[in-house]
């Protein structure tokens, strides 16, 4: 037997099978390195023969049972809780898709009517707006009843009697203006105030007449009817 | 055997909190014996027991019933372990840990090889050490190790085999060993 048989022996005996002793100890009296590592290996077996293994208190077993009672019935509730906020989103869903449906007009062809300008724009400071070729079946604001364009249409109204009652009455030239005695610094700064303002409000009315343009005008010949 | 253990699975799957607790009682000295040894800390091991126990219930109707139940409990209680290590690993050692984690001091020759033993166990590689508390701390067969390994029982023995040669050196080395001894049981 050579050191490689008997530390298979070892194993082997380690293992648990029983190697008679006659078979390893010619070996182990010529060979101090195998017999002190079978030593060693008794020792090590009956070291853990009297090492039991600790055990968890007493009411472990108690105390884990509610843990998993518990964490069972907190995944119900969570689990429950998600299919209750998935069935409620794809209802909410469903009865939006329903009301679309039920509620969006749909456009209805008419006769396309030309696009008449709102502003004129022949003054000289407000260029003419680019032309755009409108779709054929483009729908007027007539076919569009909405509350929106009548509501619109009297707020335009209105504002253009009160600016006519308010320039007949006083002309914006004539108002006169409070002569206080004033820093002419501060009277310049007010000048630029208003200057940058009027340039802010024309930009402001050159894009709203642009926009303008695109919009639907009523059938001004049906209304007069 | 496994058609009790099948038993008792399908009474926890139906809620029945006898056999939750039995269940519990039947692999606490498994799971809570391996944790013990595996991570040499009892505190922690109590720990890392509660988690295996809840992940067992949680994926308990992932279990194939065709298979043995013990070596799918200690699996799981293992790759716990040993991710409880990988994450203990990456915190600083506090004054209080090494504490708790030193053994008893020794009372004689028997309790310092114990420690000395348990030392070892420590150093070694994951896997030898796994295997070696499987087979040598809860007595489980090379097969039962191996299903819950995943791995053949050859790789299952050369690990050991390892393992124990390792342990011995130490042993050796540390002067551990009183005197020679011939004969094994
Ligand atoms: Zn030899």
């Amino acid at each position: 037997m050579n050191c490689l048989e008997c530390r298979e022996l070892l194993q082997r005996r380690l293992d648990g099978e029983s190697i008679p002793a006659q078979t390893v100890e010619p070996h182990l009296s010529q060979c101090p390195d195998c017999r002190e590592q079978h030593a060693a290996a008794q020792q090590l077996l009956d070291a853990l023969k009297h090492d039991p293994t600790p055990e968890p208190s007493a009411d472990f077993a108690k105390k884990m049972t509610s843990l998993i009672v518990e964490d069972r019935d907190e995944r119900h509730d969570k689990l429950r809780r998600r299919v209750w906020l998935t069935l409620a989103l794809a209802a909410s869903v469903i009865v939006g898709l329903i009301l679309a449906y039920y509620w969006i007009p749909r456009p209805t062809a008419t006769e396309n009517k030309p696009n008449p300008t709102i502003v004129d724009n022949s003054k000289k400071d407000i260029p003419p707006a680019p032309k755009l070729d409108r779709p054929k079946e483009a729908p007027t604001r007539v076919d569009v009843p909405s509350p929106l364009a009548k509501l619109t249409d009297r707020w335009v109204d209105t504002t253009r009697d009160h600016a006519k009652v308010l320039t007949a009455v006083a002309p914006l030239d004539a108002v006169p203006l409070p002569e206080f005695p004033m820093n002419p610094a501060v009277r310049d700064a007010g000048q630029e105030v208003s200057d940058g303002v009027r340039s802010v409000m024309r930009n402001a009315r050159r894009a709203f007449d642009f926009f303008a343009r695109e919009l639907p005008m009523p059938d001004l010949a049906g209304e007069k009817n | 055997m496994s058609a009790e253990d099948a038993n008792l699975v399908r009474r926890c799957l139906k809620g029945e909190e006898s056999a939750i607790q039995a269940l519990v009682e039947r692999f606490q000295p498994d799971v809570f014996g391996l944790c013990v040894r595996l991570l040499h800390h009892r505190h922690d091991a109590e720990d890392v027991t509660q988690e295996v126990f809840l992940r067992i219930f949680r994926s308990l109707k992932k279990w194939d019933s065709t298979r043995p139940l013990r070596p799918w409990i200690v699996s799981i209680a293992i790759n716990r372990c040993r991710t409880w290590m990988t994450q203990r690993s990456k915190l600083p050692e506090t004054a209080d840990y090494l504490q708790e984690s030193a053994a008893s001091p020794p009372t004689d020759d028997g309790a310092e090889l114990v420690r000395e033993i348990r030392d070892a166990l420590v150093e070694l590689r994951w896997e030898y050490r796994s295997v070696f508390v499987m087979y040598h701390e809860r007595g489980m067969p090379y097969e039962e190790i191996a299903e819950a390994i995943e791995k053949p029982i050859g790789t299952v023995k050369t690990w050991l085999h390892r393992a124990r040669l390792e342990i011995l050196d130490r042993l050796r080395r540390r002067g551990m060993i009183s005197e020679v001894e011939h004969e094994l049981p």
